[in-house]
């Protein structure tokens, strides 16, 4: 009776060891991720839009100061979708802070699109700086990212945290 | 008021059928007892008995409110047949007259408090999701189905098992009226231990300060378990210090039956097994003691074990899932939880006295100012009983720092209030005057003069709410945050539809089917899934190259290498390629990964929101593998992941262990578009159409304002909970 339990009890954790497969066949392929999603990504992006994570690749804060502008860092970097590639005018709503521009002095900003310069720009005093210029339509690309780049050449640093910060941007994207 | 009678005949009906089973049990081993002894022997032993009748049941698939009635009419009938209610045994002593004035008298104040708050529509925190959600999913699907994503339905549920008998009749308050009992059967076991050894006034101030503590009041009106596993423990020592004066070994029978429900209804009263092997070894020094309490607990743990076994491949899931390896809990999970019980809300172990016995707002509870006096009962330790009451206080406790929440303490705490009152053997009425000082301070309106105003207490008696007098819906909106949202997810989904939360609900309330994301391996993946969209750090944007001179290969094995260290190693993608294009995936391809093989699917699914994880820090030897089948051509495997893994290092090695490449180049895409939506897409593959988000839950406010890149539709708001339809990708 005692040799009955004592085999019982053994078989107990036995019965956690049920086979289970340890390889697989590949799975159902899903289908590849959508690119073009109408609400995903725009042509023409406000910070303060619920989107705008969706736009932004880099540099640029997360937290949306008076609900419309951020603050950027060095290499500011979006991604926009065009539905159109032709006659589109490439805008940026951009200002330079006071108190950035009494230690930097005047700031060059680099306007790049799809890895080619569409300006490099020299501001030479603080407050608002809107910038507009055309874009080669050879330049774009109608279907995936559109992507665009504004890189400061000087950053100012936070003196209590050190934190750096280049421009304000509160609009940036393509219009016709 | 009809709902009144069902709850009471519910509850009623369940105590009754205990007793039954109890008595016939009781009388088939002819225990020299006496009557109250009987009595609340019958009652403990018999609900264990009833509580594996209820299992045959669920696994026998016959959980019907029908067959539960019809059986316990059987049992309560055929015991009143056998004359079992005609209870057998000597009578104590009497009482001495004020000892019972003072014990009946707080005992009658403090049940009638506590049977106003048992009737009541149950609201505690676990009782309203998991221990009765699941039992009331038990009682729709007519008893166990294969419940591999809530990781509590593979706890031992021998309570869950009564709270079925109550709950098919009476509903929830009926099965919080099951733990009830327990809670008051306690202090007249106690107070019939110390009549039993002779220190009656002792006993009956143990009972007192146990009944009276705050934390087991409220924990014993709610459906929760742990004042029946106290109740359990507490039988199992008094049980052995009988044997231990008789040396009838039939007792012993009973030792097992208690100790094995012990671990039947919670995990952590295993301590009951080894406790009574090791107390008859010590007196008697013979194998045949220990057999019989070994048979006897083993016919009440195997159940459960063999449940697990076959259900989660781990018999003693949701925990060692490094012996027993599985698809359904996540290593590194379990490993979280442990340290998160451990130091619940990051409560210093200093901290812990004066939290659980006075405060009580950071631990869930307390026990109640008096037992700030603990270390007298060291005074106890002069006499017999007394060193064995604090041995099982200590032994029993034992488990209380693997969840220092206050309610753990509940099981060895009728040890320690039996240690304190022994501690006074000369001037036994002083015992008696603590027992009255606690019982005022740990009355509800006396507890917010010192203790936190967060802390989890009864406030009232709720004679109204009980009664029905009042409507359920206000009480449970009031008291239940969730409540609302609960009913909406009963009341607006169609049938059968599954819901995902990221923190609990109520959904004992609903009939849906809700998964906890956290609680299983399933809810993990699906989250990983939603938080790999929103957090750029956990989304695909990291690429691991590894290119090489073309080669036919029949395998590539990718095999970590970097030291151990608690990075988690995750692939979302894993391709083969050759002249830059991709090879098909084949149906001939085997696919292996060590650790989690059952998730390496995840890294080969053409959809790079799910990834592959090792769920455990990683370690040298850790790999993923490819088996094409037959030899093909390659020339780079490109492995797509996260940046969330910076102390890994990769190596890509041929089928034999030859290495192709010692290390892959490494670069960063942009965050790729539609992972919102390939989330929602994927949660939806795996049958769950409909999310609840509380405004704490992580990406509430992304879920709101970016609901359409989701593909997610709020349909219902109740109390700032909201619940979304998945829509994804369909049209």
């Amino acid at each position: 009776m005692r040799q009955r339990l004592l085999l019982f009890s053994l078989l107990i954790p036995l019965a956690a060891c049920v086979t289970i497969p340890d390889s697989y066949a590949p799975p159902i392929q899903r289908k590849p991720l959508d690119l073009i999603e109408p609400s995903a990504a725009k042509a023409f992006l406000r910070m303060g839009d619920a989107s705008a994570s969706n736009h932004i690749v880099g540099d640029i804060n997360e937290s949306i100061e008076c609900g419309s502008w951020r603050w950027t860092k060095r290499k500011p970097t979006m991604r926009f979708q065009l539905k159109r590639v032709a006659n589109q005018k490439f805008k940026a709503d951009l200002s330079i802070a006071d108190q950035t521009f009494k230690e930097t002095g005047p700031v060059t900003i680099t306007f790049t699109i799809n890895d080619r310069e569409l300006a490099r720009e020299t501001y030479t005093k603080a407050g608002r700086h809107p910038f507009e210029k055309a874009v080669p339509a050879e330049w774009l690309h109608a279907v995936g990212d559109n992507i665009v780049s504004l890189e400061i050449d000087k950053l100012w640093t936070a003196p209590a945290d050190g934190v750096e910060l280049g421009f304000i941007l509160a609009s940036a994207g393509f219009q016709e | 008021m009809g709902q009144v009678v069902y709850i009471l005949f519910g509850a009623l009906l369940t105590v009754a059928a205990a007793f039954a089973c109890g008595g016939f049990f009781l009388a088939g081993i002819k225990t020299p007892l006496y009557k109250d002894e009987r009595i609340f022997f019958s009652f403990v032993t018999g609900s264990a008995f009833l509580s594996m009748f209820v299992f045959a049941l669920a696994a026998a698939g016959l959980a019907r409110k029908g067959v539960f009635i019809a059986s316990g009419l059987i049992m309560v009938a055929l015991a009143l047949r056998k004359g079992l209610h005609r209870i057998q045994g000597e009578s104590f002593a009497p009482l001495q007259k004020y000892t019972k004035c003072v014990f009946f008298a707080t005992f009658t104040v403090f049940s009638a408090l506590y049977l106003s708050n048992a009737m009541a529509p149950e609201i505690s925190p676990d009782g309203t999701t998991y221990h009765l959600g699941l039992v009331a999913r038990y009682y729709r699907d007519h008893g166990f189905t294969r419940i591999t994503n809530n990781m509590y339905a593979a706890l031992s549920q021998g309570m869950e098992m009564l709270f079925l008998f109550a709950y098919s009749i009476g509903r929830h308050s009926a099965a919080a009226m099951i733990h009830y009992a327990f809670l008051t059967a306690m202090p007249l076991g106690m107070l019939s231990f110390g009549r039993r050894f002779g220190f009656a006034n002792a006993g009956a101030a143990a009972a007192i300060l146990f009944f009276c503590s705050p934390i087991v009041g409220i924990d014993g009106i709610s459906a929760y378990n742990d004042v029946a596993a106290a109740s359990l423990l507490f039988s199992v020592f008094y049980l052995l210090q009988i044997w231990d004066q008789s040396r009838e070994h039939r007792l012993l029978i009973a030792v097992g039956v208690l100790a094995g429900f012990a671990f039947g209804v919670k995990y952590t009263a295993f301590l009951a097994v080894p406790y009574a092997l090791g107390f008859v070894l010590w007196r008697e020094k013979r194998i045949k003691p220990m057999a019989i309490i070994g048979a006897g607990s083993l016919l009440f743990i195997a159940p459960w074990i063999v449940k697990n076994a076959i259900v989660m491949n781990n018999p003693v899931a949701p925990f060692f899932n490094r012996i027993f390896p599985n698809p359904y809990i996540h290593l590194q999970f379990e490993q979280e939880y442990i340290q998160l019980m451990a130091h619940f809300n990051d409560i210093a172990y200093r901290q812990i006295p004066l939290e659980i016995a006075v405060k009580g707002g950071a631990l869930g509870g307390l026990i109640g100012p008096i037992f700030l006096l603990a270390p007298l009962a060291l005074l106890s330790l002069r006499s017999t009983h007394g060193r064995r009451a604090c041995f099982a206080f200590l032994f029993f406790g034992a488990t209380y720092f693997a969840n220092t929440g206050t309610r753990f303490l509940i099981p060895s705490l009728p040890f320690l209030s039996l240690a304190i009152s022994l501690s006074f053997p000369d001037w036994r009425s002083v015992a008696l005057v603590a027992a009255v000082v606690h019982a005022v301070l740990s009355w509800p309106t006396t507890i917010p003069r010192y203790a936190d105003r967060h802390a989890w207490r009864l406030e009232r008696m709720v004679w109204k709410i009980a009664l029905r007098l009042r409507p359920e819906e206000n009480y449970l909106k009031d008291h239940q945050q969730g409540y609302l949202i609960a009913r909406a997810v009963e009341d607006i989904l169609p049938k059968g539809k599954k819901v995902l939360v990221f923190t609990d609900i109520p959904y004992a309330y609903t009939g849906k089917e809700v998964i906890v994301s956290y609680q299983s391996a399933l809810g993990e993946s699906m989250n990983d899934g939603l938080y790999c969209a929103m957090i750029q750090e956990r989304g695909p944007i990291g690429r691991q190259r590894f290119r090489f001179k073309p080669r036919k290969l029949r395998q590539v094995r990718v095999v970590q290498t970097a030291p151990a260290n608690a990075d988690l190693w995750s692939v979302a993608e894993f391709r083969v390629l050759h002249n830059g294009r991709e090879l098909p995936r084949a149906d001939t391809w085997r696919l292996r990964s060590k650790p989690n093989p059952w998730e390496v699917q995840m890294a080969f699914d053409n959809n790079s929101i799910t990834r592959w994880r090792s769920y455990e820090g990683v370690k040298p030897g850790m790999f993923m593998e490819v088996d094409f089948g037959r030899e093909e051509e390659v020339d780079e495997v490109l492995l797509e992941s996260s940046r969330d893994q910076y102390k890994i290092r990769l190596r890509l090695e041929d089928g034999n262990g030859g290495v192709l490449v010692a290390e892959p180049e490494e670069y960063e895409i942009p965050v790729p578009l539609g992972l919102r939506r390939a989330a929602i897409d994927e949660i939806l593959l795996k049958g769950y159409e409909y999310m609840v988000v509380w405004p704490s839950d992580f990406g509430a406010q992304d879920y709101r304002r970016n609901a359409e890149i989701w593909g997610i539709k709020e349909i219902a708001e109740r109390n700032q909970l909201r619940l979304y339809q998945l829509i994804g990708s369909r049209k």
